[in-house]
């Protein structure tokens, strides 16, 4: 700073120097040449006054000719001239006057030729006026020429001594002209000498200058390559918050290329959001305290890299001034997401050092040999069942509580350490102050002095007592799993989980699949081959659909062991493998299907899976019967249905013909028949309607089965009315009444249960007692399955229940379930007309409404149906 | 349609069964009734003569559904899709009740469905019947509890 200024002052003096001397030298250089000027002026002056007397002398001269020529000519021409010659010389008198009134000699001389010009000039107007009236004289004539000559001298006089003015003012002339232009000389000499000096000087500085402003150069340069290669982040922002430097490891940390974020500022780029307000909180602070306490020492923060990904890095930030006082600062920035996770890591495993040292219950002790006196830690005294501090510890004390078995073994070992200073350990049992015996596993580390004397020695002891108890019972557990597992009657094996070999097969899986255990240990399902390939993908294709995994079987195989027990337990939680029925191979070459099932298991440190395979073979042999079975009864029902077509139709065409025709002959040919003729006629009339009715009922009652089955909501009221309208003509001829007063709706397939009332009601009638109105009572209500009292009825549903009540014959109690048999007839057909039918369709009916239907009666007191169906 | 005693009444019977063919004919005969009765043997006969008889076209078809060739119910079908038989009254002639039989027919477009009776007495009755009372009602289809002809 001080170096620059003093280059500059330094330039002033010259610059100062340098316009002093030129001033000089210009006013000097002016100084001269007006001399000059005025020398040649002075010289001009002389030879103008000297033109003008000679002026004066010709103009007296051109008056006199003048005169003369009027003289002789007395022509007015000439008197013109001669006057003007006369003004003419008065001009030239106002110049010679003011030309040297400076020169007193010459204005001497002056007046006196102006008197003897003027007498002269009077003389020759005297003469010119003589002349026009009479001759002149040569006196006269005389007289004008010493006038003249007087003039003459007069100028004569006057030029001499212009002449030595002249000479003078010359000689002064001369003097300036050459003193003039050989002082500029040494001026412009002086002046160039100046200049090339400052030159010089200039260029001395300038020269230190450019070497300075390379050095300068370099510095930068060195600094542009320290940010370059920096292993750093660094950033600079300007006073603004503007980033003005991004260096390339902070292009490789951020993700943000530097002319992407020149000219943002950092709260747009790297500052997370939480972060911002905070930034900006400082840089205000910063410019009103000029304080900032983050400067110059590490901090740890989080940082956003390009794509929104934050990140923990640490922060140094220093502040510098520009050449304008402008604070620039500075930021080192690391990324220590490495160093975190470690310290992470670091912590996580100490803190559970720590408390796994609480959990698992260690003491510590200390026994100073020589003193005999045993320091204990209180974790210790809590493992004997005393009070931390309770009694003062020595090995006398100590063995005092070791079980009376191990006394002898623990003092041995004791014994022994002190022998050969070798670290020891033992497990023992112990009596505590309270009496409970517990288990300890004790190490212990011995000390010794320069002369390898024992003086000390430190140890640990655990309470194991817990893990000894469920050691022993896992044990146990373990061979009470392996005999139920040997001894279960569906095939099971015990495989690795890491390596899917098998390790533990039962005996029904060696009776199953036909190895000994020695042929199948050590092997895995696949190298057996008790799976072919192609069963073996299929299976794999259904387990990783139901996993929804995109792997392919090379993947699979490759997992580790966390990762296939990870899958198998998934795999469990789904339905897949229940039931999941696979062909397997027994060593003979035959296949049979298996249902599979396994479990996840953990035995100590291994896991395990455990396999069944159920062997189906019987079962799917069963079901593929019941399946043919199905289909033939498919194939009946269709038969059975063509017949019910052809019943319904074909068969009665004949008996309708036959009908027809014996109509006929009733109607044209009866005249002509005998009794016995017309008695035939009558019963194969007769025989031909019992042919009719019993088609009808045998199509009904396939009907029923084969019909659409349609259910709907109806009132049953209007069933009732519908079959009670075809039985009108009946009911009017015998009296009869049909009471439906209670009715209810229900779920019903219409035109089945129309037949079934229909069949009821027609049996109602049909068994009435002679002589006596039939009265048919029919009845409908919901009730619950706990108001109906019939165990054949679904506990908790609700029942529709109808019950058709009639006051005729009725039937012997014992006949309750053959009245709904097919043809059962308790009457003779002479009695009662029927095909024994119509309570069969009935009980078909019921049931296929999923009901029941029952039937009580006595003989001659009427009869009771109750029907149930589902309401 | 006004009957006229003067013209004998157009009949078509489609009927494959010999026997009731002649039941039908004798029925009609016995009836004091002019027809003109056309016994087409299976449905192909009925429809080819419907495509050529010489008009009018027949005032009424009994129509048997069981027949060789071409049966009642396509016959039904193809008659109520020709703009020109779409009018004429068919009265069908089967041996069963068959519910599904009944349902079809009637949607299809009959109008009447007898069950072939067991009597000649009856089958005189109910040819009498539909020829005089009810197909003098009109020409809109019956509704469907009367469309089941009952006999007594």
């Amino acid at each position: 700073m001080n170096f620059k200024k003093l280059i500059r002052s330094h330039f002033k003096i010259i610059f100062l120097f340098s316009t002093l001397c030129l001033i000089t030298l210009s006013i000097l250089s002016f100084v001269r040449i007006q001399n000059l000027i005025e020398a040649s002026e002075l010289v001009t002056h002389t030879h103008k006054v000297k033109l003008e007397l000679e002026l004066v002398f010709q103009e007296i001269v051109q008056a006199e000719s003048a005169q003369r020529g009027y003289i002789h000519s007395k022509d007015s021409v000439f008197l013109e001239q001669f006057y003007s010659a006369h003004n003419n010389v008065k001009g030239h008198y106002d110049k010679i006057g003011y030309l040297i009134k400076d020169n007193p000699s010459q204005q001497l001389h002056f007046t006196a030729l102006r008197a003897a010009v003027d007498e002269r000039l009077l003389y020759l107007n005297r003469v010119a006026n003589i002349a026009s009236i009479s001759t002149i004289s040569s006196h006269t004539l005389l007289e004008g020429k010493v006038l003249m000559d007087k003039v003459r001298n007069l100028v004569n006089k006057m030029e001499s001594e212009e002449e030595q003015v002249l000479e003078q003012r010359t000689a002064l002339l001369h003097k300036e002209t050459f003193i003039t232009p050989l002082f500029t000389i040494l001026l412009v000499l002086g002046a160039v000498l100046i200049i090339i000096m400052a030159y010089l000087k200039i260029t001395q500085e300038l020269k230190i200058s450019s070497t300075l402003k390379t050095a300068i150069e370099e510095r930068e340069n060195r600094i542009q390559q320290i940010f370059k290669a920096a292993p750093d982040a660094i950033v600079t922002i300007d006073h603004e918050g503007i980033i003005t430097n991004w260096n390339a490891e902070a292009e490789n940390m951020f993700g943000w290329k530097k002319n992407e974020v020149l000219g943002q500022t950092l709260t747009q780029t790297i500052i997370p959001e939480r972060y911002r307000q905070q930034h900006i909180n400082g840089m205000k602070h910063f410019f009103k305290s000029g304080e900032g306490p983050l400067f110059n020492k590490p901090i740890e923060i989080y940082a956003l890299k390009k794509d929104n990904y934050e990140f923990p890095v640490e922060l140094k930030i220093s502040v510098s001034k520009m050449f304008d006082q402008r604070p620039v600062f500075i930021g080192f920035l690391r990324d220590i997401t490495t160093r975190k996770q470690i310290e992470m890591t670091l912590k996580n495993q100490t803190n559970q050092l720590i408390e796994a040292q609480q959990l698992a219950h260690i003491g510590s002790w200390e026994w100073d040999v020589a003193l005999n006196k045993i320091e204990w830690s209180d974790e210790l005294y809590r493992i004997y069942g005393l009070t931390p501090q309770e009694f003062e510890a020595n090995y006398e004390n100590y063995l005092r509580y070791i079980h009376p078995d191990d006394l002898e073994s623990v003092n041995g070992t004791v014994q022994q350490a002190f022998k050969d200073q070798l670290p020891f350990s033992f497990i023992h049992k112990l009596v505590r102050a309270d009496g409970i015996v517990r288990t300890v596993s004790s190490t212990g580390k011995v000390f010794t002095d320069s002369n390898g004397n024992t003086v000390r020695m430190s140890g640990t002891a655990q309470d194991i007592t817990e893990q000894k108890e469920y050691e022993t019972k896992l044990q146990k557990s373990e061979e009470r799993f392996i005999k139920i597992f040997d001894n279960n009657p569906v095939a099971m094996t015990l495989a690795e989980v890491k390596s899917n070999k098998i390790r533990y097969v039962n005996n029904t899986f060696c009776t199953v699949f036909g190895y000994s255990r020695e042929e199948i240990i050590g092997h895995t399902s696949e190298e057996m081959n008790l799976i072919g390939p192609e069963e073996y993908e299929r299976v794999v294709t259904v387990i990783l659909d139901s996993l929804q995994e995109k792997r392919t079987l090379a993947e699979l195989q490759a997992l580790s062991e966390e990762k296939t027990e990870e899958l198998l337990i998934k795999l469990n939680k789904t339905d897949t493998m229940k039931d999941l029925e696979v062909l397997y191979n027994r060593k003979n070459g035959n296949t049979f299907s298996a249902l599979v099932s396994y479990e996840v298991i953990s035995f100590q440190t291994e896991s395990f899976t455990i396999t069944s395979y159920q062997d189906i073979t019987e079962r799917k042999k069963a079901e593929v019967q019941l399946k043919n079975q199905n289909q033939e009864l498919e194939k009946l029902n269709k038969e059975l249905e063509s017949f019910a077509y052809i019943s319904s139709h074909d068969l009665q065409e004949p008996i309708r013909k036959i009908q027809t025709f014996i109509s006929r002959i009733i109607a044209d040919e009866h005249q002509n028949l005998s009794d016995k003729g017309k008695n035939y006629i009558d019963r194969i009339q007769y025989a031909a309607m019992q042919m009719e009715t019993l088609m009808k009922d045998l199509i009904a009652y396939s009907r029923t089965n084969t019909g659409e089955r349609k259910f709907e909501k109806v009132h049953l009221n209007k069933i009732v009315e519908e079959v009670k309208e075809g039985y009108r003509d009946e009911l009017n001829e015998n009296h009869g009444i049909i009471e439906a007063t209670e009715m209810c709706e229900a779920n019903i397939i219409p035109f089945q249960f129309r037949q079934l009332l229909n069949n009821l009601i027609g049996n109602a009638i049909k068994f009435s007692e002679p002589n006596k109105p039939p009265y048919i009572k029919i009845k409908s209500t919901v009730k619950k399955y706990s108001e109906l009292n019939n165990s054949d009825l679904q506990a908790g549903k609700d029942y529709c229940h109808v019950t058709v009540t009639d006051n005729g014959i009725g039937f012997a109690p014992q006949y309750k379930d053959r009245i709904f048999e097919m043809f059962q007839r308790l009457n003779s057909k002479t009695e009662y007309k029927g095909t024994g039918m119509g309570l069969a369709i009935v009980k078909k009916i019921v049931e296929n409404h999923m009901g029941i239907i029952t039937a009580t009666s006595e003989l001659n007191k009427g009869a009771k149906f109750d029907i149930y169906i589902p309401a | 349609m006004v009957i006229s005693a003067a013209d004998p009444i157009k009949i078509f019977l489609a009927e494959d069964d010999e026997d009731d063919r002649e039941f039908f004919k004798e029925a009609l005969k016995n009836l004091p009734i002019q027809t003109e009765l056309t016994i087409l043997k299976d449905g192909e006969e009925l429809m080819a003569a419907l495509d050529t008889c010489i008009p009018p076209p027949p005032f009424v078809i009994f129509l048997d559904l069981n027949m060789p060739r071409k049966n009642g119910f396509e016959c039904l079908t193809e008659m109520r899709q020709i703009a020109k038989l779409r009018k004429i009254p068919i009265i069908i002639l089967s041996t069963s009740d068959n519910e599904d039989a009944i349902n079809t027919t009637y949607s299809l477009g009959a109008n009447f469905y007898i069950r072939k009776p067991r009597s000649f007495a009856q089958l005189k009755k109910v040819i009498e019947l539909v020829l005089t009372v009810e197909l003098a009602k009109g020409g809109q289809q019956i509704t469907k509890e009367k469309y089941l002809l009952a006999i007594t």
